[in-house]
């Protein structure tokens, strides 16, 4: 597996907030189904991209969680 | 008792000696090594400076980077493209990398410091992966994980004739006064108002902005200048190979950075070379000996941590400690701190 699944579950913790176990439930599932899904319009790397910087934009917007409830 | 050596030319202190003796090893060791010795050393001479640009920021800034790989990546591609489509010579290359990464990180740093902590790792992550997978998907432009060769031009110096990288002497000592150079520039940097500002950045964020500091503007300055020294690398490492391609955007690369510089000290821009040389040195080494060298390297790297946290400059400040203790009156011992800027110890906390 690697460094690849280290750094998916890296950002989805950071994404849903430290601490914070809905939010990184919340944020693994939109990671997994925005990458699934949008296969279907554009090819895999581009969805790839694509969820990663939906991520970065969800990191900029609520840098402490998608709740905002995180332990720090 | 004094340790000082009085010499015609001037006075030896300890520090003084060490950076002598450092500079003859690098000057006489190339004319005792063979070609391929000459090869890894310049190598290791380009990712030592990638390692101390990497320093710059996290050592002295505090802030964590795993997107250097990035700059690298785009040092390299920059001089590639000046050369190959450009016909441009050595130094635009080298000074195209200079500064499209610089831009580059400007850009990126932009996205990046406006978070902070946990937000700029996790941010730097996301870039590191984006671009890894935008340069492996554009092979019409990157030459994906096969890469490009590229063709160094050769170097007409004045006075002295022309001068080829393809010749490994010359190759080293290109490689070694670029990165003097770089080190140079970079230890001015650190060592100026920027760099103390730099440094209450990462000992305490709040007090640098209450005290009236642009913090973003400073962390923009140090994410910007270590990005394009980290580009620099990227262009040397092209140059001595004469190769690149897109797994130099990989985030194992954004690792090395980071290895380098624990192993060989935080906030040291030196150590990172020390670092580089200790830990590709032995996986060459090592990598004769048994296939399984990974395993072998990363237990030299739990060694090391474990053992000096501070890494290897750590050791040459417990050594100097332990000689002070032993006998010495401390008569240069303000000289020496003087130099022996952001004393980890005290760094760290």
């Amino acid at each position: 597996m690697g460094l690849d699944i280290l750094a998916v579950a890296f950002i989805v913790v950071i994404v849903g907030g430290l601490g914070s176990l809905r939010g990184v439930l919340i944020a693994s599932l939109i990671y997994a189904l925005v990458e699934n899904v949008s296969t279907i319009v554009v090819t895999p790397v581009e969805a790839r991209i694509l969820t990663l910087v939906l991520m970065i934009a969800f990191v900029l917007v609520r840098p402490d969680g998608i709740f905002e409830e995180g332990a720090v | 008792m004094t340790r000082n050596v009085e010499t015609p030319v001037g006075t030896i202190t300890p520090k003084r000696g060490a950076y002598l003796t450092l500079a003859v090893i690098a000057l006489v060791f190339p004319f005792t090594a063979g070609d391929f010795l000459l090869f890894l050393a310049a190598s290791i001479l380009a990712l030592g400076l990638y390692g101390a640009a990497f320093d710059l920021l996290y050592g002295y800034t505090g802030l964590l980077s795993f997107g250097h790989a990035v700059f690298f990546g785009v040092g390299a591609y920059a001089a590639t493209f000046a050369i190959t489509d450009y016909g441009q010579g050595v130094f635009v290359g080298l000074l195209a990398g200079f500064v499209a990464t610089a831009l580059v990180a400007i850009g990126l740093g932009l996205i990046a410091i406006r978070v902070s902590s946990h937000g700029f790792v996790i941010v730097t992550i996301l870039i590191a992966l984006i671009a890894n997978l935008a340069a492996v998907s554009l092979t019409s432009i990157t030459g994906g994980t096969d890469g490009l060769s590229v063709t160094i031009p050769e170097i007409a110096l004045p006075g002295l004739g022309e001068f080829s990288m393809f010749d490994p002497m010359f190759r080293y000592f290109f490689t070694l006064a670029v990165v003097v150079v770089s080190l140079l520039v970079m230890y001015r940097l650190v060592n100026s108002q920027v760099g103390l500002v730099f440094r209450m950045i990462r000992d305490n964020e709040q007090r640098a902005r209450m005290l009236g500091y642009n913090v973003t503007t400073y962390k923009l300055i140090a994410f910007s200048a270590s990005g394009a020294f980290a580009g620099l690398a990227g262009v040397l490492s092209t140059y001595i190979t004469g190769f690149v391609s897109a797994s130099e955007f990989s985030l194992i690369v954004s690792g090395d950075a980071i290895i380098y510089t624990l192993v060989g000290g935080r906030a040291t821009l030196i150590g990172a070379i020390f670092g580089a040389v200790l830990i590709e040195g032995a996986s060459n080494y090592v990598s004769e000996l048994t296939e399984a060298y990974p395993l072998i390297i990363g237990g030299l790297l739990l060694v090391v941590v474990l053992f000096e946290p501070e890494g290897l400059a750590g050791i040459v400040d417990r050594v100097r400690d332990r000689l002070r203790d032993a006998g010495g009156t401390g008569s240069d011992a303000a000289a020496d701190d003087l130099g022996a800027e952001a004393n980890p110890q005290e760094a760290d906390r």
